[in-house]
């Protein structure tokens, strides 16, 4: 009876999320109506009422809003087109340097939006008319962009890391800081890409213009607001200063005292940041909840045992285990969003990576590079349509060409991460 | 004299105005008071904390409260801003016959999960009054915070009975944010093209 529930309500939850129900009512009616069936109305309805009472006073999860309120606050600076113009006096000259600086341009401004979408919308939109003017590849500058993007979600502050933290019950502070060596080798990996195709091939990406000293010394200067965010909530995190949910409100707050004075942020903007922030907030909470709820459903019927225990019994290994997780996560990455990738696989995996002995921290930073495989490739690739909005005349199928080289380099990383554990759990091993 | 189908178009279209007007109100709550208030709170105790070394020993309590109002007060209008992610694959290819029974599944599975947690929250509020519970460290009977989540519970459901499409509303009143781009997805489907250069989620 229990597995046939069981069974019955991971088929009923694919044929709604399929019918496109959203993934947080799906869940947590699926979830409900089979906790209906086992254990009687009482419990159900107690279910219903009691997971979001206890989640939405949880204190980690005011680590969402508040993050994602910075994101949103920085977005409205205007700070990226001078990160850009800053990186771009140091390194715009070499070869493929436009390209390279949009990496790291990319890299430092999603570490503090912590949106990869939002990370191409702007950037894309600021560097994309340099490239094209100096005669960039389109192929390269779109995949550049779009790939670039991917890195806000891996470099802290990230939400999909607290997501992450939240669903697993995994400390967000070791999961920031273990993104970080991650997040600049992936950087680094997507600069050595543009660089040696630029060398071999200088009519994909000419050098731009270089900076003279004063301007890099200039430069600097206009880097110091993203830096010194990024040093105050990463270096508070790591030295144990604050919890996560602290170094958020401090970073909104940090946001607004530089921003509001200097009349770059007006009070419209904030406003309209709030209401964002709220929105967002409110659909990862109703993904949790529902999530939570069906994740108990699964656990009632022992179904997660039995998948763990088969798993177990193929005798795949660790790195047969990842391979076969890799394949799963670009099935899901094809059908959903980075979240509902999350939810719907986390309570089946998630046992099996701790009966198998793999580090839930490195694990994370794992799932969450196979999120940015996903918002690059197709037929979703949430990031490449946000790429395409910004360049209508590139075709589709050129920026999805364009990104395949980086997506190569991801599965490098992930490699190299499987072969040496400690590029993720090195910096988290050291926090006091 | 109306005929039946006539009374339940005018009930739903009811529904649809007294609880957009609601959830639009709700939406003002969160936005312009309980997260702004949640953000100086936690700044407030984070500076009194290591800078005094007195933090606010009501502050994770309220912060908690105030969390679960900003949640639930946006969530009518979440709704309404199209934001709850699913799967858009195949959805945004269904046409006619085929998109309403999908809407109706949404309503159902929607009205299903919101609806009892609306119900057992304001069946808890009372029992939670009776006894006289309270925070841990704010000594404030915490059945209010209940009976709101059930009764923002109830909006929702109630919106997706008078506006089950989910089409996207701008509440009466509300000047809400129209927000198109997401944290790895768009509201409506990047399949639909319809994300807006500059609109940051």
């Amino acid at each position: 009876m229990l597995t046939v529930v069981g069974v019955s309500a991971v088929i009923l939850l694919l044929l709604l999320l399929l019918l496109g129900v959203p993934i947080a009512f799906a869940m947590g009616a699926v979830g409900l109506l089979g906790i209906l069936i086992l254990e009687g109305p009482s419990v159900a309805m107690a279910h219903a009422a009691l997971v979001p009472w206890a989640e939405g006073r949880s204190f980690v999860l005011v680590t969402i809003p508040l993050f994602v309120l910075m994101g949103q606050l920085v977005y409205h600076t205007g700070l990226a087109s001078e990160l850009y113009d800053g990186l771009r006096a140091w390194i715009g000259w070499i070869p493929g340097g436009m390209a390279i600086t949009s990496v790291l341009a990319c890299g430092a401004f999603g570490a503090v939006t912590g949106s990869s979408i939002a990370t191409v919308a702007t950037m894309g939109a600021i560097v994309m008319p340099e490239m094209k003017r100096f005669g960039y590849d389109r192929r390269l500058a779109t995949g550049a962009l779009a790939a670039s993007g991917t890195l806000g979600i891996l470099i802290p502050p990230s939400v999909i890391f607290i997501f992450y933290g939240v669903m697993t019950e995994t400390s967000i502070g070791a999961l920031f800081i273990a993104g970080i060596i991650p997040g600049i080798l992936t950087a680094a990996m997507f600069s050595a890409i543009i660089y040696f195709r630029c060398l071999f091939r200088p009519a994909l990406g000419p050098p731009g213009p270089g900076g003279s000293w004063q301007e890099r010394t200039d430069a600097l200067k206009r880097l110091g607001p993203i830096i010194g965010l990024f040093a105050l909530i990463i270096g508070g995190i790591y030295g144990g200063i604050f919890t996560p949910t602290e170094a958020a409100g401090v970073g909104c707050s940090g946001v607004l005292v530089a921003a509001l004075p200097r009349r770059r942020l007006k009070l419209p903007d904030v406003r309209k940041a709030l209401g964002d922030t709220v929105l967002i907030s409110v659909m990862l909470f109703a993904i949790i909840v529902g999530g939570y709820v069906f994740a108990r459903l699964m656990a009632v019927t022992g179904l997660t045992e039995s998948i763990v225990q088969v798993l177990l019994q193929m005798d795949l290994g660790q790195t047969g285990f990842l391979f076969l997780l890799v394949l799963l996560y670009l099935v899901l990455g094809a059908m959903l969003d980075v979240f509902g990738m999350l939810v719907l696989s986390i309570p089946f995996v998630m046992p099996a990576v701790l009966a198998l002995g793999i580090d839930p921290v490195w694990f994370g930073v794992f799932v969450v590079i196979m999120a940015e495989v996903a918002l690059v490739t197709p037929p979703i690739g949430a990031n490449v349509f946000v790429m395409r909005r910004i360049a209508p005349d590139v075709p589709m199928e050129d920026i999805f060409r364009g990104v395949a080289p980086f997506v190569l380099g991801e599965f490098v990383v992930i490699l190299l991460l499987v072969l040496f554990p400690a590029l993720a759990l090195w910096l988290p091993s050291m926090m006091p | 004299m109306r005929s039946p189908l006539q009374l339940l178009d005018a009930a739903l279209a009811s529904t649809d105005v007294w609880s957009s007007r609601i959830s639009a109100v709700l939406f003002h709550v969160a936005v312009d008071a309980t997260l702004p208030a949640l953000t100086v709170i936690v700044t407030v105790d984070v500076i009194l904390r290591y800078v005094f070394n007195s933090p606010l020993p009501w502050g994770r309590d309220v912060n908690g409260l105030l969390l679960l109002i900003t949640i639930f007060s946006a969530l009518p209008h979440t709704w309404d801003t199209r934001y709850h992610i699913r799967m858009e694959v195949f959805y945004s290819r269904l046409r006619g016959r085929a998109r309403n029974w999908a809407d109706v599944a949404t309503g159902v599975a929607g009205i299903l999960f919101f609806a009892l947690m609306g119900i057992q929250a304001l069946r808890f509020a009372p029992y939670m009054a009776a006894t006289g519970e309270t925070g841990e460290e704010l000594l404030v009977p915490v059945w209010p915070f209940m009976a709101y989540m059930g009764f923002c519970s109830l909006v929702l459901a109630a919106r997706l009975i008078g506006n089950p499409s989910g089409e996207e509303r701008i509440g009466l009143g509300a000047e809400a944010p129209r927000t198109e781009i997401l944290y790895g997805e768009t509201p409506n489907s990047p399949d639909n093209g319809t994300v807006v250069d500059g609109e940051l989620q």
